[in-house]
């Protein structure tokens, strides 16, 4: 048999068991991919018009309950808390909510809302969309963690808590990230939550750590 | 058959050494590499999916990928490694070299022309299992891994190769095996 046809042969054969390997294990697998399913569906994103209009009014987090208390002290590894940051105002109020697309929030909303999560609340909920090892290295404060491509590790813990909340802030690495995105996306179409309740937090850990926010560490939110 | 003498290249192949390289540099990094993307598909399906190359729809196509490939990668290492199919495995692996190369080249080529990047300096994850890595220096590597790979297709040797010993006890069967087949340097598949 010549080397070439011998060389073909194999590859065919080769292949052929990988594949049937690779799909044996897929379906066993708890991290397996389904294979009909469209891991980049995107959602439309409404960009906030006049975000960095000064004269806006400062913000007031409309999710939040009139009675809730004020933000509260955050404890354990918190570093660099930088009250003197000057923020940006703008009020989501000011946003009309469109039906088809998911809302992005300035750095200084983002701030703002972080202020009001609290340790028993689940109104206001953050979700850090990068993986673990991210997650530890640093988070926002309060925010739980979904790695979306290995989501089912995360959502029978952290699901319950997002279909009790009234606002969710997803955000990942920033940049050009787009896992922050796909995970909002999941989460309307595949999870069943409100498309109202999710928003986007575009600049991510990068537009937070530069602008010298707290951060915690480790695995706790 | 006839005795003509070998060339010195193929004398060196006949020694085995070559090829025992070959099959230890790219069975053993291919093996090593696929075990991260077959740990997280998810991920590896990310790192795919950032080259553009394959559509989005239907998904299947993507998905499917994710998954078989690295398992792909995975057994044409391990077949390469033990000598067993190598002309087949040094194949795939060679034409999976190819393509990847390719795909990082027109990558760094697209960073390098939309943001103005010197080539020298781009460095970005290519999802081959190794992280953040200098592109150029991929591509080199690849590059060597490339022609050790066709190496492996083209070798006659099969010395210190596991298909040896079922060649051998299939020659044990047989009735009048020719002189030249019993020379285990130069057995072909």
């Amino acid at each position: 048999m010549g080397a070439f046809k011998t060389a073909m042969l194999e590859a065919l054969l080769l292949v052929v068991a990988a594949v049937g390997v690779a799909l044996a294990a897929n379906a066993v697998s708890d991290r397996g991919l389904k294979l009909s399913k469209d891991y980049f569906r995107r959602i439309q994103i409404v960009e906030p018009a006049g975000a960095k209009d000064a004269n806006r009014a400062p913000i007031v987090p409309a999710p939040a309950p009139a009675d809730r208390p004020a933000p509260t002290s955050t404890t354990g590894d918190i570093a660099t808390p930088d009250a003197t940051t000057p923020r940006e105002s703008s009020s989501l109020a000011d946003e009309p909510l469109t039906a088809e697309g998911l809302r992005v929030l300035s750095l200084a909303e983002v701030y703002d809302y972080n202020q009001y999560i609290t340790e028993d609340g689940a109104s206001i909920v953050f979700v850090d969309a990068r993986n673990d090892e991210a997650y530890r290295h640093g988070h926002i404060p309060g925010a739980l963690q979904i790695d979306p491509w290995n989501e089912d590790a995360y959502l029978p813990e952290v699901l319950p808590v997002l279909q009790g909340a009234t606002m969710i802030v997803c955000y990942c690495g920033g940049g050009d990230c787009e896992d922050s995105i796909h995970l909002a996306t999941r989460l309307v179409f595949d999870h069943g939550l409100p498309l109202e309740n999710v928003y986007l937090f575009k600049g991510g850990w990068e537009e937070w750590t530069g602008a010298n926010h707290p951060v915690r560490t480790g695995e706790a939110p | 058959m006839s005795d003509r003498p070998l060339t010195p290249i193929r004398s060196l192949d006949a020694t085995g050494l070559p090829l025992l390289l070959a099959r230890l540099v790219v069975g053993g990094m291919f093996a090593w590499l696929a075990l991260p993307k077959i740990a997280r598909p998810g991920e590896f399906l990310k790192e795919i999916h950032t080259y553009g190359i394959l559509p989005e729809t239907p998904p299947q196509l993507l998905n499917l990928t994710a998954v078989a490939m690295p398992w792909i990668e995975l057994l044409g290492g391990l077949a390469l490694l033990l000598g067993l199919l190598v002309r087949g495995s040094g194949a795939v692996l060679a034409a999976m070299l190819i393509a990847f190369t390719v795909a990082i080249a027109s990558r760094a080529l697209s960073i390098h022309n939309t943001q103005g990047t010197p080539l020298l300096e781009i460095a970005f994850d290519c999802g081959c299992g190794t992280g953040l890595v200098i592109i150029w220096k991929k591509v080199l590597t690849n590059i060597v891994l490339i022609v050790l790979s066709i190496l492996a297709v083209w070798s006659h040797s099969r010395r210190w190769c596991l298909s040896t010993l079922f060649s051998r006890r299939g020659r044990a069967a047989s009735p009048s095996p020719s002189p030249s087949a019993l020379r285990p340097a130069q057995n072909t598949e």
